[in-house]
């Protein structure tokens, strides 16, 4: 069973919301953009409780009673019929799911009704949108809720509500206690219950109920006995849990952190059992919040391995929380006149695999953004950060970002990014790599540019004296400087489309801007270099260097410079 | 012999019971009267039950709704999502309704209603399939051998894959009582879903016990599944109901369970008695029977139901004349029939009130116990007052969502009015108010009485079927059984003992008459 695609009409903030799915979908964007509103309707549509007392007036978009809320889940059965959750399905549709029929639709509709104030809500389900047949039910139970369990969870989950719901299992079952166990617990609740009646204090009462009683009427042989009454059933609600440290003794589980992970534990643990039974469907909100670091790490792997969460809506602010992500469904809800979302399906790449955690780190900073400028590495990073500093210094909290590719291949962020409605804005080196064997050279920098905007590269470099090109840098420097101006049209395209290609590489662009600024630089540390040399020697650390030392005027000469555009882009897509 | 534990006595087939809750695959079980088929289907049903943690469920079919609501009854929360219904009842409401569109067109997909009475008779099965497209109406073929509904249904789950990955995915094991029953067309169906569908089946019958071969019943099926490969078949024959002699003397009569005969001390329990006129007979009886326990004379037609009950009142014995209710009756069958026979019981049954009446409505949460219990009252004030009558009578039909204006249900409603005031129809509403009855053995199925009598004339084994009468007739008592002959019946009737003995005698087992019945001549 794979969940396929989500549309969202008139409910709250969502006029008209189309979202491709996967099993598991990470929801994110700005407060208020309608994350919660989005899970809502996923519980309305799936979740019995949720959905029993109908639409308030304000549920509706705008407000407005005379539209139609239309929530519509589409799901793929395809040909699978051995998968378990393909079988609950056709169980549970029965005749509504003709031969050959490979999607299944579920909707939930509902028109406000103006004399008892509320909206009810109905439900459909079939395998065409236009002939869907009515959910059989009885009463507000519909067949739909004996085979779809709603777990919601958000970061306000309560350990101990949660633990006292749990605990009634624990003791409930008659195959819960062994005989000897239910005879030898049975006695010595007696035992308490008799000592209890023994006390003194409750004699003296007793006495004093009898005399007070007495007054009112007085009859021979009365007599009052006040009894304890504690029995097993009463016992699961003294019950707590504490973390026991193997070292140290026992302390109550008082830490935020880790009461909600025993509370997201004991949620798990209940619904396992269910796993068979129904299709369990998460819906995840906010789970960070309150967790450190770490925990948040370790949740995301729990998230993206384990099994139990097959079906998943996760909503969240937290990079650390998708650190894990493979094989997800990125979704953005963004606003663009009114709330639309995009959706990217992202798998990590086979190669990438090892460097996982370092792709999903950065990306998982980067998908939170409106506008991300990608560069090489770290020396970019320094000094464009530098110059923001001076020309936009809130340049993040208008959204925008700046991601180091560093050694990761552009186009994979690339596509994600774009596919979510985020502006790209690429700055990268002018690349040449000569073919073994031949004279010719690929120009992988200016095609790299191209693969992204979807365009033919373009062919090799050819005439290439390969002996100085092996020896002599400047030679190199020097092909790539003679290429650049043999293409200003497709430099302009590039530009066109936010993709700044160098001339040649950063530092000998940036030697355009500040000559006099880096060769100073290189004097200043007694070394023999020039500007570039100087700074390609030791690239991290004498750009640093460089950055902090930089003033005004540097910055102003970098930053109206041709070479370095890609700042302005990135500042004015933000201030937009 | 049984042993006993306390006042509770262990069946002596106790292992093939225990079996029986574990054994996995398919299972066929032959069980004779009084044997608690019931209960072990009942136990095992709740035992799969327990062990299933899955989405998937179980369906409970048989022959009748009221063997449906025993066993939905006696599972009570057990029944969780479980179908416990008629054979009739499951196909229609798992496969013809739901997916009788996906084989022969959109122009199914419509409701279609259950309605077996003999106006709509079709002869061949496109003619069904076409009568269903314009009446809306299940119907059936003239020929009582052959079942329209099941070849219907078996015929869409041949074609329909959707049909068939349904009931796959969704049954765990289905449970069918009474399978001596079944037809050619029901046996059919039924191997497909355990040979085509491996569905596992759980069938229990008794081959001794099929009097409704007139009707088609198919029981050379249900023997064939004995030697099914796929099967594993198992025999119950611990009788909980009656006491040995009279297991005993129905057992020698029946090839499959002549050899379970035990000699045992015999107190005059079974009596064969030649008369030469009524009333010797009468006179017999009187002194033979006791008037303080249950006794059922089981005659062949309720016309001789009626004449030997006015023959023993007149001579002071207080039996009881309970003719067949004509409700009940096969040709009547509809879908809302069950209300006209539950409104009866209202109008007739001693202590059957709003609640029972509300029991018997297939979805009762729907309907208010106040409304039915306002109708149900209206109708009863005018039970004489025939138009106001089928006014009230309609009125219920309608709220129980069907269409009381109809010709059937104008008719159900007609033959209603006609039992509700007709004194004679009281017993029948109330057998078991009154000790001393007098019926047909085809009312008596099921039931159980301390004493039985039964004529031998009605009994001739060249018959078609009239052995397997004969075995469920004396079967019935848990005491005593009187067996009255007049003249040459009695003889033809000892040829038949003579018969049994030496055929028991025969399998190796020692055994005399005089421990078997006592003759009176």
């Amino acid at each position: 069973m794979i969940l396929k695609h989500l549309t969202i009409e008139n409910f709250r903030n969502f006029e008209n919301v189309n979202i491709d799915l996967t099993n598991r979908n990470i929801v994110f964007g700005l407060n208020d953009i309608g994350k919660s509103n989005f899970l809502c309707a996923l519980r309305f549509l799936l979740d019995r409780n949720y959905r029993r007392y109908g639409f308030l007036d304000s549920d509706f978009y705008k407000k407005d009673i005379t539209r139609q809320i239309a929530i519509t889940l589409k799901i793929e059965i395809g040909d699978d019929e051995e998968n378990d959750d393909n079988k609950k399905i056709y169980t549970m549709m029965s005749g509504a799911i003709p031969s050959g029929a490979e999607e299944i639709y579920i909707q939930l509709k509902s028109v406000y009704d103006g004399e008892t104030l509320v909206g009810e809500p109905n439900l459909f389900w079939g395998v065409h949108l236009e002939e869907l047949e009515e959910v059989p039910s009885s009463q507000s139970n519909y067949e739909l809720d004996k085979y779809f369990n709603v777990i919601y969870i958000d970061s306000s989950i309560e350990l101990q509500s949660i633990f006292k719901r749990y605990s009634k299992e624990i003791l409930k079952g008659e195959s819960s206690l062994s005989e000897l166990e239910r005879k030898t617990l049975s006695n010595h609740i007696k035992q308490l219950n008799s000592s209890v009646g023994k006390l003194s204090t409750i004699k003296n009462f007793e006495k004093e109920l009898v005399d007070e009683y007495k007054k009112f009427r007085d009859e021979k042989n009365f007599n009052v006995s006040i009894r304890s009454e504690i029995e097993l059933s009463n016992i699961h609600s003294k019950l707590t849990p504490y973390i026991q440290d193997e070292k140290c003794e026992h302390y109550p589980t008082s830490g935020d952190g880790r009461k909600k992970i025993i509370a997201y534990t004991l949620l798990t643990l209940e619904n396992r059992r269910l796993e068979e039974r129904k299709i369990n469907i998460f819906l995840i909100e906010e789970l960070e919040n309150h967790l450190h670091r770490s925990m948040q790490i370790a949740i995301s792997y729990q998230i993206f391995s384990d099994t139990i969460f097959k079906y998943l809506f996760m909503t969240t602010h937290s990079s650390l929380i998708v650190s894990q992500m493979d094989d997800v469904n990125l979704i953005k809800l963004f606003k663009d006149c009114s709330v639309v979302g995009k959706s990217f399906v992202y798998k990590v790449p086979p190669q990438y695999e090892t460097l996982k955690q370092k792709l999903n780190q950065n990306l998982a900073e980067a998908i939170y953004a409106d506008v991300v400028l990608l560069v090489e590495g770290p020396s970019e990073k320094i000094l464009f950060e530098r110059i923001l500093r001076e020309k936009c210094e809130r340049y993040e909290s208008y959204g925008g970002y700046m991601l180091e590719v560093d050694g990761i291949n552009f186009k994979e962020y690339y596509k994600v990014l774009a596919e979510l409605g985020i502006k790209v804005i690429v700055k990268t080196d002018n690349d040449l790599q000569k073919v073994k064997g031949k004279n010719e050279c690929n120009k992988i920098g200016v095609n790299r540019c191209l693969r992204l905007i979807g365009q033919d590269v373009k062919p090799t470099l050819k005439k290439i004296d390969s002996k100085k090109y092996d020896k002599d840098e400047a030679y190199k420097v020097e092909l790539k400087k003679e290429m650049f101006s043999k293409i200003p049209v497709t430099v302009k395209t590039l530009k066109e489309n936010n993709i700044f290609l160098s001339r040649v590489d950063l530092e000998n662009d940036l030697y355009e801007a500040i000559p006099g600024v880096m060769d100073k630089l290189a004097r200043d540390n007694n070394s023999a270099k020039n500007g570039i040399d100087y700074l390609q020697s030791a690239k991290l650390i004498n750009m640093i260097e460089l950055s902090t030392g930089l003033t005004g005027y540097g910055i102003n000469k970098i930053y109206n410079h041709e070479r370095f555009e890609c700042l302005k882009a990135l500042v004015n897509l933000c201030c937009q | 012999m049984s042993e006993s534990v306390g006042e509770f006595m262990l069946p002596v087939d106790k292992d093939i019971r225990d079996q029986i809750l574990s054994e996995e695959g398919n299972i066929v079980i032959s069980a004779s009267a009084g044997t608690g088929k019931t209960y072990t289907t009942v136990q095992r049903i709740i035992r799969d039950a327990e062990k299933n943690k899955s989405y998937q469920t179980f369906a409970a079919i048989t022959f009748t709704r009221k063997a449906a609501k025993e066993i939905g009854n006696r599972l009570g929360p057990n029944k969780g999502e479980g179908f416990v219904g008629t054979n009739d009842n499951f196909i229609w409401i798992e496969i013809i309704q739901p997916f009788m569109y996906d084989v022969y067109g959109k122009e199914f997909k419509i409701d279609i209603k259950p309605d077996f009475s003999d106006e709509n008779q079709i002869s061949n099965f496109d003619e069904g399939v076409e009568k269903i497209k314009d009446t809306h109406l299940m119907c059936k073929y003239n020929n009582n051998h052959k079942n329209f509904a099941f070849q219907l249904a078996l015929s869409i789950l041949k074609n329909s894959k959707a049909a068939r990955r349904f009931m796959k995915a969704k049954y765990y094991r289905i449970y069918i009582d009474e399978f001596q029953d079944s037809d050619v067309d029901m046996h059919n169906f039924f191997m497909y879903l355990c040979d085509d569908l491996e569905i596992s089946l759980f069938i229990v019958g008794d081959s001794k016990q099929s009097i409704y071969g007139w009707r088609g019943a198919y029981s050379r099926g249900f023997i064939g599944l004995f030697t099914k490969e796929t099967f594993k078949l198992f025999n119950l024959w611990h009788n909980f109901r009656s006491n040995k002699v009279i297991q005993n003397y129905s057992n020698i009569f029946m090839k499959s369970v002549r050899k379970h005969y035990q000699d045992t001390e015999f107190n005059d329990e079974v009596i064969v008695y030649k008369s030469r006129n009524n009333s010797e007979v009468v006179e017999y009886i009187r002194q033979w029977i006791d008037v303080n326990k249950k006794c059922a004379f089981l005659n062949f037609s309720n016309a001789n139901a009626e004449r030997w009950s006015k023959l023993l009142n007149n001579t002071g014995i207080p039996f009881v004349y309970v003719p067949g209710s004509p409700l009940d009756y096969a040709n009547l069958e509809s879908e809302h029939i069950w209300i006209a026979r539950a409104v009866a019981n209202y109008l007739l049954k001693h202590r059957y009130s709003e609640y029972d009446f509300r029991d018997d409505i297939p979805m009762p949460e729907e309907y208010r116990i106040n409304n039915i219990k306002k109708m149900l009252n209206e109708i009863k004030e005018e039970q004489h007052n025939y138009n106001v009558f089928e006014e009230r009578c309609t009125k219920l039909y309608e709220y129980l969502g069907y269409d009381g204006n109809l010709d059937k249900s104008k008719n159900e409603i007609r033959i209603l009015h006609e039992v509700a005031n007709d004194e004679k129809y009281v017993p029948t509403y109330n057998q078991d108010h009154f000790k001393l009855t007098s019926g047909t053995i085809h009312s008596s199925k099921g039931l159980e009485f301390d004493q039985v009598i039964i004529n031998a004339q009605d009994y001739d084994f060249a018959g078609e079927g009239i052995m397997y009468l004969h075995y469920v007739a004396i079967s019935r008592p848990e005491e005593r059984l009187l067996i009255i002959a007049q003249n040459s019946f009695m003889d033809r009737y000892k040829g038949y003992i003579n018969t049994a003995i030496s055929r028991t005698r025969d399998l190796g087992i020692e055994i005399e008459a005089k421990r078997v019945i006592k003759i009176i001549e």
